[in-house]
């Protein structure tokens, strides 16, 4: 936490990378004045975002089967990586240049040199691989498997255990040492400590999707509620519900100003909390279908 | 309003909810309506007594089961679906509902309809909302009649003669 603080001190701007699946485009939104700076015509079917070394991002184009490099300096798109799978969630580990990247209809993860955008190999893992994270403390790579209520951890490219969860997995996310999924149609989320594995699981709204912490609170969007439940890092209720635009997916966390972001595939927008008072700051309508699944926020 | 029901009804199959594609599909229509939103509300809220409005259907049998409240939709040119209440809210005037099963080509379909304010009084805007995947969640080629685009005319026939129909319903009262 003070290397984040640290890392989050020596910069001054921060900006949401917002994917608009409904219309091919992303919005680069300025999250000091709360406003879109730039529109990016993308391939068809933007989702996933993934923030890489060197003011790159990438993002995952859901229907033709590509990734697209953006350059953050300029907010443009630099290159595509045709892939020859349908992409769907990212993560980037940056000490060995990897980008993991699920094939969601091939019940595989593949992983790409982000130095030559060659493939370098593949993993068998569950049916529909989700969300993807990286323990780097363990060195493990966590996939949720949607339609087998699974989560498969992965170390050194293979598959070293599977761990049930609710019913239908999304979302995943890494705190301390516990690894979190968001489980569509049990309307809750499971528990998983990484050192003994032992699980537990607490209830959100309805259909919820993913989920991300702060120093204070996780916070869990619940996509036919339209709403975020904030919950207790202590004993994993529910402390207040905030209202968000319509069908909230994802969540991100911009440090620098202290902010809450959440896309609304609904309302094609998204809702800027403060992350102390969680009073609502502002809605921008950004594009239809906002998602931004992954990590899209960025600091210069 | 043939066509509607056919692109419903000759795409005849039970799908599962727990059946669906990676890419939600969305329909968001609305219409203008000269009636107060009060006025408009208490029609659009009134969950078992949709049949008056919604012109596919030929009759409609409300459940409650627990705490849930169900109806079935008979279509006129034949086929059933079944859905579920999931919430009315009066300070937002929204009411939300899902489909359980039936005959139409979507899977894990959720629904909102909302009124607001037009541009005056007597005018109000109602936005009719569809989150729902395909039928087919397997790796493609997907089966006809199962892929998004199937998805997506189904739910935005259906919308787009609803809407109008509730225009006409209210405005004639």
């Amino acid at each position: 936490m003070i290397f984040l603080v640290i890392f989050q001190g020596c910069k001054e701007e921060s900006f949401a990378i917002i994917t608009n699946q409904g219309e091919d485009t992303i919005s680069i939104v300025d999250l000091q004045n709360l406003n879109i700076i730039k529109t990016i015509q993308t391939n068809p079917g933007p989702l996933t975002v993934e923030i890489l070394k060197n003011n790159l991002a990438i993002i995952s184009n859901t229907k033709n089967e590509s990734l697209q490099l953006i350059d953050l300096d300029s907010f443009k798109i630099i290159d595509t990586i045709n892939l020859g799978f349908t992409p769907l969630g990212i993560v980037y580990v940056e000490g060995k240049d990897l980008l993991y990247i699920s094939s969601w209809y091939e019940n595989k993860l593949y992983y790409y040199n982000t130095n030559t955008w060659e493939r370098d190999g593949v993993i068998p893992v569950g049916k529909t691989p989700s969300g993807i994270i990286y323990d780097k403390k363990r060195d493990q790579i966590i996939v949720s498997n949607r339609d087998e209520n699974l989560l498969t951890i992965i170390q050194d490219n293979k598959v070293i255990k599977t761990i049930k969860v609710g019913d239908h997995p999304f979302g995943v996310y890494l705190s301390e040492d516990s690894v979190f999924s968001v489980n569509v149609y049990s309307n809750d989320v499971s528990k998983i400590n990484l050192n003994t594995y032992d699980s537990s699981k607490f209830n959100v709204g309805d259909h919820p999707y993913n989920i991300i912490s702060s120093d204070h609170y996780l916070f869990v969007t619940n996509t036919q509620d339209d709403s975020v439940s904030v919950i207790n890092k202590d004993d994993f209720s529910i402390l207040k519900t905030l209202k968000t635009g319509e069908v909230p997916e994802n969540l991100g966390l911009d440090l620098l100003n202290n902010q809450l972001i959440v896309t609304n595939w609904g309302s094609n927008s998204i809702s800027i909390f403060n992350l102390d008072t969680l009073k609502l700051k502002k809605e921008i309508p950004t594009g239809r279908e906002s998602r931004s699944f992954g990590n899209f926020i960025w600091a210069k | 309003m043939k066509k509607i029901v056919l692109l419903i009804t000759s795409l005849l199959f039970a799908f599962t909810v727990f059946a669906h594609g990676p890419t939600p599909q969305k329909v968001q229509k609305s219409v203008k309506i000269a009636a107060s939103p009060d006025k408009v509300w208490e029609v659009v809220k009134d969950f078992d007594n949709a049949n008056k409005w919604l012109p596919f259907v030929s009759d409609i049998k409300v459940e409650v089961k627990g705490e849930d409240r169900f109806r079935t939709l008979t279509l006129k040119e034949g086929g059933k679906v079944l859905e579920r209440l999931k919430g009315i809210d009066d300070d937002l005037m929204k009411i939300k509902f899902e489909i359980v099963e039936g005959d139409v080509p979507v899977a894990d379909c959720n629904m909102y309809i909302t009124v607001a304010k037009g541009a005056n009084d007597n005018e109000s805007e109602v936005q009719w909302t569809a989150r729902f995947y395909r039928v087919y969640k397997l790796n493609p080629p997907i089966p006809e009649g199962q892929d998004d685009e199937s998805a997506l005319n189904a739910m935005n026939a259906v919308v787009d003669a609803a809407l109008p129909e509730l225009k006409k319903f209210i405005e004639s009262k």
